[in-house]
């Protein structure tokens, strides 16, 4: 299915639609009888790049890879670093499902740079929200609605995005700790500091392996980089420090899950700076598999998921895995069921 | 039946917190957009949220509307009271709740202004960005309702990409917490949904924001050009570069003498085009920056290039910027402020079409706009005094927007639609995106008693009052960005 119009046929004459791109985050699809599946992985191309203007539209299933590679030719990026771009995702699906990476610490969310959208809702009609603008209080603010909305709201058929200068150059430093409280101390000194920091991650070791790593990472003009690197070192022990491809391997490496296997599940839970030091013994007691992401705002857990960990964790979305859908209940406010009441009132989107 | 539904707000406010009477109702009729006022038929001061659900509560039982409002500036109109309604006035609730310096978000009162954040975030190395003009008296109710932005826009967003979470309650007295503390979510966006919804979804009673590392350094430096389009190529050519400015603002001749005469900045008074640039962040990092901003700077041919040497002479080149509007009150006794977006590589265009419109009508604009963000700020000269000046102002107003529009912008960057856009919202977007936002509106406010009347037009238009600048304003205390 090629056209809008299609789509919104489909919508109109089904009674229940699950919205996939290319399936590359297994813990948002389910397969169920009577449900009708859309995949808006043909939805693919640039609808409107101007480089000057540092806005770009686009079709819903194109790729990430290929907006990164458009953008990067223009010296560009969306700096709130799509997951899993090298392994198909598409731009609808990482908004849908809000797949933000740890370079997101720097400047925002995909919330902070989704300027507009054209989505189907459950009545089938084409809805435009937002503008082409990097600024625009016009209007109820869809495009941040949808960010996360996992296809539950409507149908995303077309994005536009705000984009910004690439860093011209990147550097990493990995900086060793025997202890959590010291390794948690070094990230939040960092995420306080007047230090620019593009992505701060905090690792805990695996197996016999003890201690945790933080992982600092720094962008910006070629030239002061070396000069930011030695003040860096002034404030963190530093073990290893990473440049040009190795830095670039490195953090390509964490957008891609590569540390969290292929069988478990990978879950997400929203969580601060603060509650580490509560959450990480738990999960520290059975040597569970975590990267604390974003300067302590996102924990990502790969673990042979069991409802026993429900009661330990607040809020959590499996991300990965063989099951799908909240590792733990939430329930829906009045806010949220109106919204949904009014974008799809015959609970079509599941 | 008014005084049924009084005496049942009598039962949650003391007397001294329930104006009826004139003299206590009238500095609530008109906001920073004086050309409306609607009288309510009661104001409530409420001290608690628990006093404010209370009073929706209230509200919804008997069918009356309400607007909430903080301290007025709305440049749209927004917090107009609605007719046969009462305003809900937040400024008590002026509360932070808290402040965590390492999870870097603090929780305040929708009252508390918006300035008093960031000097209570000052003592932890932190602050809060959105920095509207009116940022000393405009409150972070306002800012929330409205999305306000401010000059540093470019590099971080406007309100709606600080505020983290929200407890509010719906226009059916219900209480909903959307978000929380964390950078990141697993739910919908429903604060991003909140955040500018001009008060058609409720109050919000608890606002968490997030807040960011102050920078190292600012390098600030103002430019004078001959041509007011040399500026704006300027800006082209900076943002082409891939350099990220925390801010870059053009004012234009009348705008610059008007802030030169009002707080003597030290303008240039004979510049067409002043350009202010500012860099923010690590200072080998802005040192990188300066060096490769600068040549790009001599090269667009200013007359005039001068760099803030201190924090003071940085404070001065702001100051003069954001008192533009409320100084432009100088030289004409009344003007309409917009706030339209266009797309930055028209910035150009749009302001000669501008030019010729303003001649073309024979009225006088002043231009002071985010020219980073491509969000013009045209300041309509009118004496209300004289008969159908408010009218033809209005006129060339309504082609500016239309202007915005057809160039593929925003008809409002970060004042709001409220009463004064409401009108140019169904040109901007398609019966079926309309249609959508009504359908939301009505599952959240069945009865349609939360501020009726502002960004959907369903309610009766109050009167309009031909001049006369806001109390505050004329005190000098708001201005109009």
């Amino acid at each position: 299915m090629n056209s809008l119009d299609e789509l919104q046929d489909i919508v109109r004459h089904s009674d229940k639609v699950h919205v996939c791109g290319s399936q590359t985050k297994s813990g948002f699809h389910h397969l169920d009888v009577g449900v009708t599946h859309v995949s808006t992985q043909s939805l693919q191309g640039i609808v409107n790049y101007d480089p000057q203007e540092f806005v770009m539209t686009m079709l819903a299933g194109t790729r990430v890879s290929e907006v990164i590679s458009i953008l990067g030719k223009q010296g560009q990026y969306l700096p709130f670093d799509p997951l899993l771009a090298d392994r198909g995702a598409t731009i609808g699906g990482t908004v849908a499902s809000n797949a933000a990476g740890s370079g997101r610490f720097r400047f925002g969310g995909i919330r902070d740079f989704l300027l507009g959208v054209r989505f189907v809702d459950g009545r089938g009609k084409c809805i435009r929200g937002g503008g082409q603008v990097v600024k625009n209080a016009a209007g109820f603010d869809y495009p941040k609605l949808l960010v996360g909305s996992r296809g539950k709201l409507g149908l995303i058929y077309e994005l536009t995005f705000k984009v910004f200068p690439r860093p011209e150059s990147y550097a990493t430093l990995i900086s060793r700790f025997v202890r959590l409280d010291e390794a948690l101390n070094c990230m939040n000194q960092l995420a306080s500091s007047a230090m620019d920091v593009e992505s701060l991650d905090l690792i805990p070791n695996k197996g016999k392996a003890i201690g945790y790593e933080v992982a600092i990472r720094i962008g910006g003009i070629a030239t002061a980089i070396a000069s930011r690197l030695s003040r860096l070192q002034q404030f963190v022990p530093v073990s290893n420090v990473l440049r040009d491809q190795e830095d670039d391997l490195y953090w390509r490496a964490v957008s891609n899950f590569e540390w969290a296997g292929e069988i478990k599940s990978l879950l997400k839970l929203p969580i601060t700076p603060n509650s580490i030091p509560v959450l990480d013994p738990q999960l520290a007691i059975d040597d569970i598999d975590r990267r604390y992401s974003v300067g302590g705002n996102v924990v990502w857990i790969a673990m042979e998921w069991t409802t026993d960990w429900m009661s330990k964790f607040g809020a959590a979305q499996i991300f990965l895995g063989k099951t799908s859908g909240y590792a733990t209940p939430t329930e829906q406010g009045p806010f949220g069921q109106a919204i949904k009441r009014a974008l799809d009132p015959q609970m079509k989107f599941v | 039946m008014v005084s049924q539904f009084l005496s049942k707000l009598a039962s949650i406010y003391p007397s001294s917190r329930l104006l009826t009477h004139d003299a206590g109702l009238v500095p609530y009729e008109s906001d920073g957009l004086t050309a409306f006022r609607e009288k309510p038929i009661a104001v409530v001061l409420p001290e608690s949220a628990a006093e404010v659900i209370s009073t929706v509560r209230c509200c919804f039982e008997s069918d009356v509307p309400f607007v909430a409002r903080g301290n007025g500036t709305s440049l749209s109109g927004g917090s107009l009271p609605v007719k046969n309604g009462i305003v809900i006035s937040l400024n008590r609730m002026n509360r932070i709740l808290s402040l965590d310096p390492v999870g870097r978000t603090a929780v305040v009162e929708p009252g508390v202004i918006n300035l008093n954040v960031t000097k209570a975030a000052a003592p932890h190395g932190l602050l809060y960005a959105p920095d509207p003009s009116s940022q000393t008296v405009c409150t972070i109710g306002g800012n929330v309702a409205f999305n306000s932005g401010g000059a540093h826009c470019l590099k971080y967003g406007m309100t709606s990409n600080h505020v983290l979470g929200l407890k509010i309650c719906l226009p059916d007295g219900s209480i909903d917490q959307l978000g929380g503390h964390s950078l990141e979510s697993i739910q919908p966006d429903y604060v991003g949904m909140f955040v500018g919804s001009e008060g058609l979804f409720g109050i919000a009673l608890e606002i968490i924001l997030r807040l960011i590392p102050k920078p190292e350094v600012y390098r600030t430096v103002m430019c004078a050009y001959r041509s007011i389009k040399a500026a704006g190529d300027a800006v082209s050519q900076i943002i082409a570069s891939g350099l990220l400015p925390g801010a870059m603002e053009i004012m234009d001749n009348l705008s610059i003498q008007a802030a030169e005469a009002a707080v003597h900045p030290g303008y240039p008074l004979d510049a067409a085009g002043l350009l202010i640039v500012e860099l923010e962040g690590e200072a080998s990092q802005v040192d990188a920056e300066f060096a490769r901003l600068m040549p790009l700077i001599y090269s667009s041919g200013p007359y005039l290039v001068k760099e803030a040497k201190d924090a003071y002479e940085r404070q001065q080149i702001w100051k003069g910027r954001k008192s533009a509007f409320s100084a432009v009150g100088r030289l004409s006794p009344d003007f309409i402020v917009q706030d339209g977006v266009v797309p930055r590589g028209r910035l150009g265009e749009a302001l000669e079409e501008i030019h010729r419109l303003s001649q073309l009508h024979g009225i006088r604009v002043a231009n002071v706009f985010h020219a980073g963000d491509g969000n013009l700020h045209p300041l309509i000269l009118y004496d209300g005094k004289e008969s159908g000046a408010l009218h033809r102002a209005e006129l060339l107003a309504a082609e500016i927007i239309e202007l915005c529009i057809r160039f593929g912008g925003s008809i409002t960057g970060e004042h709001g639609v409220g009463m004064e856009k409401r009108s140019f919202l169904p040109k901007m977007y398609q019966p079926n995106d309309m249609e959508s936002m009504f359908q939301i509106r009505r599952e959240i406010d069945s009865k349609n008693i939360a501020n009726p009347g502002k960004m959907l037009m369903d309610g009766e238009a109050p009167a309009l009052t031909t001049s006369g600048l806001h109390p505050l304003e004329k005190a000098g205390v708001i201005s109009r960005e």
